[in-house]
C-alpha cells in the first residue's frame, strides 16, 4: 500500500533560497493530508517535489517503499512513474480540447482499451455531474464546472494517490462549500491517499485527517487537527490554526504552587494546572487561550469591557479589553452587548496552553486557576 | 561514479535541459565561432590588405589593419574612414530610433486610448513598413522629391505634379534618412507599446481618474512609466537595426557623402577587407553593449507586472473635434508612406522614360513582353516571362519557407526550453546566445559562413548554405517569439499532461503547440519576411541555380534597368503581403503577435 | 611560395574541418576529405589530363598554350570526353554579368557541354572565389571573366590562381597586347552631356574642374564600384598626369601650381574634380536621369545605357564624338579579364571555352546580341563595332585605361586615402 516517506528532503532555489528545509514526513495509506501553512511557506514546493514536477536539492522520497527520489543516489523518478493525480490551482484544462477529451486524453496514452476508457469516461461525467457538458470547451464553463472537469480529469486513470494545489481557492464562498463536502465524499469514495494544499485552516480542519503545518519551508508540527487545535506544537501553530485565533497574554513564572507552578499575570497570581508542566521560576510564558475558554460570566474573578461585539447569528465572537490588552471570545447563539459595557471574564477549560517566550515551544497544557 | 552517471541521467531526462544542452553547442558553434573567425580575420593580411599595407605578405598575422584605421591621421585617415562614419551611425540609429518611438508610440496611444475613427485601418496598414524591405521607402522617397534643384535634376513624382522643389537635405542626408529608418521601425513601437497599453489593468489608469487626475498627469505620470520597459527595448531594437542597415544610407546618404559604418565597410571590402572586419566588429560590440543595456534596463522586476491584469473597459480619452483632423492626417500620412509606395512601384515599373507620366509612354513589356520587346542593357523580355525570374521566386520561396520552418521551430524549442529553466544560468546563456546573430552585420556573416562553407563541399553553392545561414540569422526573431508564446502558457498546462506519462514530443505537438498556435505560427512569419527581402546575407552564397529575387533585383539595379528594379521589388512587396495576410486570415496569425504584440 | 601557399591553405582547411566537424552532420566528414586533397595535391589530381597537358597549368605565363598542340576538333573531343567522364565536375563560370549565362546556352548548343554560372559585380565575386580556392572547394569556376585589374592582379594573378590562355586557332586575330592577360573585351564609360541647353560640351577636361561645372558632374559612387576609382587613380600615374599637366598648360596658358598634398598633375586634377562630382547609386540611374535633367549637365557613365527606352538618346552627346576630341581625355575603359583557374578540373572544356567567348559567334552570343549592345569591345579584331559605334582602337586613344601593374603601387602609395579624402 502507498504509504509516503520524506526523508531530510531540502530544496535550494537558484540564489540560496530555502524553500524547503530537512523536510521528514509520512505520509500514511488512504489519509487525506493537508499541507498548510501562510503563502510562500513552502507547501506547494513540497507538493510538487512529491508529484515529481520538481526536484529536490536533497533528501529522499520513497512512494510505497520506492524511492521516486534520492539525492544520493541521484534517483528521479519522474511523475508519470509515481501513479499519482494532481489537481491544479488554475485547473490546467487545455483549452482547446472539450470536456470530454479533457478528461480522455489522459487515458489514451495508458494502454487502455477504447470502451475502458469510454466506460471511465462516461463514469466520471457522472460521479461529477458533468454530463451536460461533455462537449463543451473549457471556456464556456463556470469555474465551478472547470473545477468538476478538472477532478474528473485527474481521477479519471485512478492514480493511488492524488495531489491537489489549492483547488478551491478560485471558487466562491458557497461554491468553496460544496466542493469541500465533495471532496471529503470523494476521499472515501476512491480509497485513496490524498495531499492537498492550502493557506485555509478552516480548509485544513474539516477536511483532513492530518495536517502539516509548514512555516518559511520548516515543518512545524504534523498531527491531526484536532490535535493541532488543541495542543499546538508553538505559538505559530498556535496563532495559525482557529478562527477567532487564539488569545496570547504575557505572563511571568513567580513560584511553585500546590498543582502548578503560579504566574505573575497582569499583576494577578495565578496558578496553571497539568501534567508535565516544565517550567522554572523566573521564566517569561505566554497563556495561549481559545476563545472559546473565555467566559463571560458574573462570576467571574477578571474584571474587562467590551470593545466591540461580532455576531454570525449562530455564534457570536465578542472582543474584550482587558486591562490594555484585546481578547477575543466566542459565545454561542446571539448576544448583543453596548459598547464599553464592565463585564467580567474567567478561564474555563483544560486546553489552556503555556508557551516558552524565548523559545516559542508549549511547555504545558492545563487549566488556569485564578488565586484570591 | 554511479552517483554522477545518476545525476547526468536525472538532468537529461527533462526534454528542458536536452534541449538547452544541444542548442548551447549548437549556438556556439554557428555564432560564437563564426564572431571568433570575424576577430582572427581583423588580424590576417588578406590579398586587398596585402597592397594598401606595404611591406606585409598574405595570410601574415598582423595588427596593421588596426594601426591604420584608428590611428591614421594622413589625409584625415580615421577620421574619415572609421570615427566619422561612427558618429554618424550613432547619430543616424538614436534619432531613427527616437522618431520611430515618438512616431509609433503615438499612433499606439491614439489607437488602444482614444476614440479615434479608423483604427482597423489604422492599424492594418502602420506595420505595413516593416514587412516592406527597407530600400523601397528609400527609393519611393527619390521617386517622389527628387527634383531639378537636387542632383541630376530629373524630375520626381511631386515636382511633375506641383512643380515644387524640394531642397537638398530634404532629399538627401540625415533627415530624410532619419524619417525613412524611422518610419521602418515605427511598427516595433507600435506593436510593443501598443500590445503593453493593451495589456495594461485599465484600473491602474481608472484609480488615477477617481482622484481627478487631470488626463495628461495620468500620461506622464502612470501610463508613461508602465510602458516604460517596452519604450526601452523599441528605441535599443530600432538603434541597433539601424546601425545594421545598409540599403537607406547607401541610397539616401552616399550622394552626399554622408558614410556610416555599413557604407564605409562595403567601400573598405574591396581595398582593405581586414580594416571592414574591424568596423563589422565594432557593430558587433556596439550592438552587445546595446542588448546589455537592454537587459540592464528592462530586465528587472518591473517589466513583468505590467502584462498582468485583466482589461476592463477603459474610458477612451475623446479626440472631440480634433478627432477628425487627428484621424484625417495619420491616414494621409499612412496612406502616403505605405501604400503611396506599391503605386509608385507599379507606375515607375511601366514608364519608358523617368518622369514623363503621359499614357504614351507607358508600357507593360517590362511584365509581360516577349523577347525583344523592350531595350535595356540587362534583359529584353518581361519579367513575367523570364525563366530565371520565376525561377528566382521559386528559390526565394522555398528558401524563406525553410528558414521559417527551422528558425520557427528552434525558436518554439528555445523558448520553451528557457521558459522552462528560467533563471538557470544554462537558460540564460541559450537566450543570450539566441539572439548574437541579430548583432552581427548581414555582410560579415555572409561573408564568414562563405569561409566555413568552403571547406565543406555539400555545402558549397548550395541551397543548403542559404538555409543554414538564414536559418541562423532569424533565430533571434523566432526565439523571442517562441519566448513569448511560451511565457503566456502557464506551466500547470503541460504538466497536467505530464502527470499522465504523456511524452513530451505529444505534450508539444497535442497541447503546446495547438493552444500557441498563432503566437507560434507568427514566429513563423518574421523570418520568412525577413528571408524573403534579405539581399546582403545571401549575396555571396547563391550560385546560378540559387539566385534570389533579391539577388536579381540587385543584378537589375545595379544596370541600371529600374523598370526591372520596380517590377520586381513590387513583386517581392506584393508577394509578402499575401502571404502575411493569407496566414493571418487562415490561422490567425500575425507579425505583430510574434514580436510581442497581441 | 607555391608550395607554401597550398600548405597554408591545406592547414586552414583542416583547422576549419576540426572545428566544424561537430557541428556538420555524418556526412560532413567523408565529403571534406576529398577537398583537402584537392588544396593540398594538386598534382596528384586527375593524373591523366596533367600528362597530356605538360607544364600548362604550372606555368601561367606562357602565352601559347600547350592545347594549340590539339588541333580544334580534338580539343572539342577532348572538352566532351572530360564532360562525359565519370565523376565529372560541373564546368562553372563566374562572371560579373549576367549576361554569362547566354553566352554558356550557346556554348550548350554549339558543343553540347552543361555549365552553370555565378554572377556578382563586386568585391564579392573575388571573395568567393578567392575563399573557395583557398579552401579547396570542388566546384569552384573553372573560367572566370573578371573586371577591376586591380584586384585581378593582386587577388588572382599574384597568387596564380589563374592560368593565361590564348587559343592558338585565333592568337593571330587577338590583339597582341591584350593577349597576357587575356582580355576577352573592354567596356568603356563615357563623359555624356545633356545638350538641351545648347551646351556643346567641353573641350578640355579641366573645364571639368571650373566652378560652373559644380554639382553638375555625375558618376556612380566609387565605393559601389572599383572600376571607377581605378580610373582616378590611374589618373596619378606618369603617363595620364603628364598628359593632364599639358591639358592645364593649353587651357589656362600657364604652367600648373600643385597643392602641398597634390605630387603631380594628376592628384591636383582629382581634387578639383571630385569637388564638383555628385554620386549617383547606378550608370543606368545616371544615364536616364541626365536625359530627364538639366542642360549642361554631364555623367560619366557606360555607353551601352544610351540605348537604353528609358533614356531619351537625343538630348545626350558623346564628348568623345565631339570635334575637337577634348584635350586630356574622353572618358575611361576597362578590361574584361578572361582567364582560366589554375586548379580546374576541366582544363579543356576550359580552353574551349575561352576559344568559343573569343570567336565572333561566342561574343555575339552573350555581349552583342541587340543594336543596343554598344560600348562593347572585343580584343579579336574580326569582330566589328556595332552600327554608330567605334573601333577599339578609336578607344585606346582617347579613354584612360586600367593598368594592373601600375594600380598596385599607386594604392599602396595611398592614392585611395586621397581620393577619399577629396571626395569629403
Amino acid at each position: 500500500m502507498p504509504e509516503i516517506v520524506l526523508k531530510n528532503v531540502k530544496k535550494v532555489f537558484g540564489n540560496q533560497f530555502v524553500a524547503v528545509d530537512n523536510l521528514n514526513m509520512v505520509i500514511e495509506d488512504r489519509s487525506f493530508i493537508t499541507l498548510l501553512g501562510p503563502s510562500g511557506c513552502g507547501k506547494t514546493t513540497t507538493l510538487r517535489m512529491i508529484a515529481g514536477l520538481e526536484t529536490p536539492s536533497q533528501g529522499q522520497i520513497f512512494i510505497d517503499g520506492v524511492p521516486v527520489y534520492d539525492g544520493e543516489k541521484g534517483i528521479n523518478l519522474p511523475p508519470d512513474k509515481r501513479d499519482v493525480g494532481f489537481l491544479f490551482q488554475n485547473y490546467a484544462l487545455w483549452p482547446h480540447m472539450t470536456v470530454y477529451k479533457n478528461i480522455s486524453f489522459g487515458l489514451e496514452n495508458l494502454k487502455w482499451t477504447k470502451k475502458q476508457i469510454e466506460d471511465r469516461v462516461n463514469e466520471l461525467l457522472d460521479m461529477l455531474k458533468i454530463r451536460q457538458f461533455a462537449d463543451r470547451y473549457p471556456s464556456e464553463l463556470s469555474g465551478g464546472q472547470q473545477q468538476r472537469v478538472a477532478i474528473a480529469r485527474t481521477l479519471a486513470p485512478k492514480p493511488k494517490v492524488l495531489f491537489m494545489d489549492e483547488p478551491l481557492s478560485n471558487l466562491d464562498a458557497k461554491l468553496r462549500g460544496e466542493m469541500r463536502t465533495e471532496l471529503k465524499r470523494l476521499h472515501v469514495d476512491t480509497n485513496s491517499t490524498f495531499i492537498y494544499v492550502t493557506h485555509d485552516q478552516l480548509e485544513a480542519m474539516t477536511l483532513s485527517t492530518r495536517v502539516c503545518l509548514i512555516e518559511s519551508g520548516v515543518l512545524q508540527q504534523f498531527a491531526p487537527p484536532l490535535e493541532i487545535y488543541q495542543k499546538p506544537e508553538n505559538l505559530f501553530v498556535a496563532d495559525f490554526m482557529g478562527n477567532p485565533a487564539m488569545n496570547f497574554l504575557a505572563a511571568k513564572v513567580i513560584g511553585k504552587g500546590q498543582e502548578g507552578p503560579v504566574l505573575d499575570f497582569h499583576g494577578k497570581n495565578v496558578q496553571f494546572v497539568g501534567e508535565d508542566v516544565a517550567c522554572e521560576p523566573g521564566m517569561e510564558v505566554i497563556l495561549g487561550i481559545r476563545p472559546e475558554y473565555i467566559a463571560i460570566t458574573d462570576k467571574g474573578r477578571i474584571p474587562a469591557s467590551v470593545y466591540t461585539t461580532l455576531p454570525t447569528g449562530m455564534e457570536t465572537t465578542v472582543r474584550i479589553m482587558m486591562d490594555g490588552e484585546l481578547l477575543s471570545a466566542v459565545v454561542f447563539g446571539s448576544v448583543d452587548y453596548p459598547v464599553d459595557q464592565e463585564i467580567n471574564i474567567d478561564f474555563a477549560g483544560d486546553n489552556i496552553v503555556l508557551f516558552h517566550k524565548e523559545s516559542t515551544r508549549r511547555i504545558g497544557l492545563g487549566r488556569l486557576v485564578v488565586e484570591g | 561514479m554511479n552517483k554522477i552517471s545518476n545525476r547526468v541521467k536525472a538532468f537529461f531526462s527533462k526534454p528542458a535541459n536536452v534541449i538547452l544542452v544541444i542548442f548551447a553547442l549548437l549556438l556556439v558553434l554557428l555564432t560564437l565561432y563564426p564572431l571568433c573567425e570575424l576577430v582572427r580575420h581583423t588580424f590576417i593580411v588578406h590579398a586587398t590588405d596585402a597592397t594598401v599595407l606595404p611591406g606585409l605578405k598574405k595570410g601574415e598575422l598582423t595588427t596593421a589593419s588596426w594601426k591604420k584605421l584608428l590611428t591614421t591621421s594622413t589625409h584625415k585617415y580615421s577620421w574619415i574612414n572609421f570615427y566619422k562614419p561612427m558618429v554618424n551611425s550613432v547619430v543616424l540609429a538614436a534619432l531613427s530610433a527616437l522618431f520611430a518611438l515618438v512616431f509609433g508610440g503615438t499612433v499606439a496611444w491614439l489607437v488602444t486610448r482614444s476614440n479615434l475613427k479608423a483604427k482597423q485601418f489604422i492599424s492594418t496598414v502602420f506595420i505595413f513598413p516593416y514587412i516592406m524591405p527597407s530600400w523601397t521607402l528609400a527609393l519611393f522617397w527619390l521617386n517622389m522629391f527628387k527634383n531639378p534643384g537636387v542632383g541630376t535634376g530629373s524630375p520626381g513624382f511631386v515636382y511633375s505634379i506641383t512643380g515644387l522643389c524640394a531642397p537638398e537635405w530634404f532629399v538627401y542626408g540625415l533627415l530624410p534618412m532619419v524619417i525613412v529608418s524611422g518610419l521602418h521601425y515605427a511598427p516595433f513601437a507600435y506593436i510593443f507599446i501598443g500590445g503593453i497599453l493593451r495589456n495594461m489593468d485599465a484600473n491602474l489608469e481608472e484609480a488615477a481618474t477617481i482622484l481627478k487626475t487631470p488626463r495628461w498627469r495620468i500620461l506622464v505620470r502612470i501610463t508613461l512609466p508602465i510602458v516604460k520597459p517596452a519604450i526601452l527595448s523599441t528605441f535599443l531594437l530600432a538603434f541597433a537595426s539601424v546601425m545594421g542597415s545598409y540599403a537607406v544610407p547607401i541610397y539616401l546618404g552616399s550622394p552626399v557623402n554622408f558614410y556610416v559604418l555599413t557604407t564605409k565597410m562595403k567601400t573598405l571590402q574591396t581595398t582593405a577587407i581586414g580594416q571592414a572586419y574591424i568596423i563589422a566588429l565594432f557593430m558587433v560590440i556596439l550592438g552587445a553593449l546595446i542588448m546589455m543595456a537592454n537587459s540592464l534596463l528592462t530586465g528587472t522586476r518591473k517589466s513583468y507586472t505590467t502584462v498582468t491584469g485583466k482589461s476592463s473597459q477603459i474610458s477612451l480619452v475623446d479626440l472631440k473635434a480634433g478627432n477628425y483632423v487627428i484621424t484625417g492626417v495619420l491616414c494621409m500620412v499612412l496612406f502616403f508612406v505605405c501604400i503611396m509606395p506599391l503605386f509608385s512601384f507599379a507606375l515607375e515599373s511601366v514608364i519608358i522614360k523617368a518622369g514623363d507620366y503621359s499614357l504614351s509612354n507607358m508600357t507593360l513589356n517590362y511584365w509581360f513582353g516577349s523577347a525583344g520587346s523592350v531595350s535595356t542593357t540587362v534583359g529584353d523580355m518581361g519579367i513575367m516571362r523570364d525563366p530565371a525570374i520565376w525561377s528566382a521566386m521559386g528559390t526565394s520561396l522555398k528558401l524563406s519557407l525553410c528558414c521559417a520552418l527551422i528558425a520557427g521551430s528552434c525558436g518554439v524549442v528555445i523558448g520553451y526550453a528557457v521558459v522552462r529553466r528560467r533563471g538557470t544560468r544554462l537558460s540564460q546563456w541559450v537566450s543570450g546566445l539566441s539572439f548574437f546573430p541579430y548583432l552581427i552585420p548581414a555582410m560579415a556573416f555572409g561573408a564568414i559562413y562563405l569561409a566555413i562553407a568552403s571547406n565543406f563541399s555539400f555545402l558549397a553553392n548550395s541551397f543548403l548554405i542559404l538555409v543554414l545561414v538564414g536559418s541562423v540569422k532569424y533565430l533571434p526573431f523566432a526565439t523571442k517569439s517562441g519566448t513569448n508564446a511560451m511565457l503566456q502558457l502557464s506551466a500547470e498546462i503541460e504538466e497536467a499532461a505530464a502527470i499522465f506519462g504523456i511524452s513530451w514530443w505529444k505534450r508539444m505537438t497535442k497541447i503546446i503547440i495547438p493552444i500557441q498556435k498563432a503566437s507560434i505560427i507568427s514566429g513563423f512569419l518574421l523570418p520568412f519576411t525577413s528571408c524573403m527581402r534579405e539581399l546582403s546575407l545571401f549575396v555571396m552564397l547563391v550560385s546560378s541555380k540559387t539566385q534570389t529575387l533579391t539577388t536579381m533585383l540587385m543584378t537589375y539595379n545595379e544596370k541600371g534597368a529600374s523598370q526591372y528594379g520596380n517590377a520586381i521589388n513590387l513583386l517581392i512587396i506584393v508577394l509578402v503581403l499575401t502571404i502575411n495576410f493569407g496566414v493571418n486570415k487562415l490561422t490567425g496569425a500575425s507579425i505583430d503577435k510574434g514580436v510581442g504584440g497581441s | 611560395m607555391r608550395r607554401t601557399k597550398r600548405g597554408l591553405a591545406m592547414a586552414m582547411a583542416a583547422a576549419m574541418t576540426v572545428l566544424l566537424s561537430a557541428c556538420g552532420s555524418k556526412e560532413a566528414a567523408p565529403t571534406t576529405a576529398p577537398a583537402e586533397t584537392t588544396a593540398a595535391g594538386q598534382e596528384t589530381k586527375a593524373p591523366e589530363t596533367k600528362a597530356l597537358e605538360g607544364g600548362d597549368a604550372k606555368a601561367p605565363e606562357t602565352d601559347a598554350a600547350p592545347g594549340g598542340d590539339l588541333s580544334l576538333d580534338d580539343l572539342v573531343k577532348a572538352a566532351q570526353d572530360e564532360a562525359a567522364a565519370p565523376g565529372a565536375g560541373t564546368f562553372m563560370v563566374y562572371a560579373p554579368t549576367s549576361r554569362i549565362a547566354k553566352a554558356l546556352d550557346a556554348f550548350k548548343e554549339t558543343y553540347g557541354i552543361e555549365s552553370e554560372y555565378y554572377n556578382e559585380s563586386g568585391q564579392d565575386l573575388y571573395t568567393k572565389l578567392t575563399t573557395e580556392l583557398e579552401a579547396g572547394t570542388k566546384d569552384t569556376a573553372d573560367v572566370v571573366l573578371m573586371q577591376d585589374s586591380y584586384l585581378f592582379q593582386t587577388q588572382l594573378v599574384n597568387y596564380d590562381y589563374v592560368t593565361n590562355y590564348v587559343p592558338a586557332y585565333l592568337e593571330k586575330d587577338i590583339i597582341k597586347e591584350d593577349q597576357n592577360p587575356l582580355v576577352c573585351y573592354y567596356y568603356n564609360k563615357l563623359f555624356i552631356y545633356n545638350n538641351t541647353d545648347g551646351s556643346s560640351g567641353i573641350t578640355n577636361i579641366w573645364q571639368l574642374t571650373e566652378d560652373a561645372m559644380s554639382g553638375k558632374l555625375f558618376m556612380k559612387d566609387i565605393s559601389k564600384e572599383s572600376v571607377n576609382k581605378n580610373f582616378l587613380a590611374m589618373l596619378t600615374g606618369d603617363e595620364w598626369s603628364g598628359k593632364i599637366e599639358a591639358a592645364y598648360k593649353s587651357y589656362y596658358g600657364k604652367d600648373i601650381e600643385l597643392d602641398e598634398d597634390c605630387p603631380n598633375a594628376g592628384y591636383q586634377f582629382i581634387k578639383a574634380l571630385l569637388k564638383n562630382v555628385t554620386f549617383g547609386s547606378g550608370d543606368g540611374d545616371i544615364a536616364t536621369e541626365l536625359s530627364n535633367g538639366l542642360g549642361g549637365n554631364m555623367g560619366l557613365f557606360v555607353y551601352s545605357k544610351l540605348r537604353d527606352d528609358s533614356v531619351d538618346q537625343n538630348k545626350l552627346n558623346v564628348v568623345a564624338y565631339g570635334e575637337p576630341q577634348a584635350e586630356g581625355f574622353s572618358g575611361f575603359m576597362y578590361p574584361m579579364y578572361l582567364q582560366m583557374v589554375s586548379t580546374t578540373d576541366r582544363p579543356y572544356t576550359a580552353q574551349l571555352f575561352i576559344y568559343f567567348l573569343m570567336t565572333e559567334d561566342g561574343f555575339k552570343s552573350a555581349f552583342q546580341t541587340k543594336a543596343a549592345d554598344i560600348g562593347t569591345y572585343s580584343t579579336n579584331t574580326t569582330i566589328s563595332p556595332l552600327e554608330g559605334d567605334r573601333e577599339l582602337t578609336f578607344w585606346k586613344d582617347c579613354l584612360v585605361i586600367e593598368d594592373p601593374t601600375y594600380l598596385p603601387d599607386a594604392y599602396a602609395g595611398g592614392v585611395l586615402d586621397f581620393i577619399t579624402y577629396c571626395t569629403q
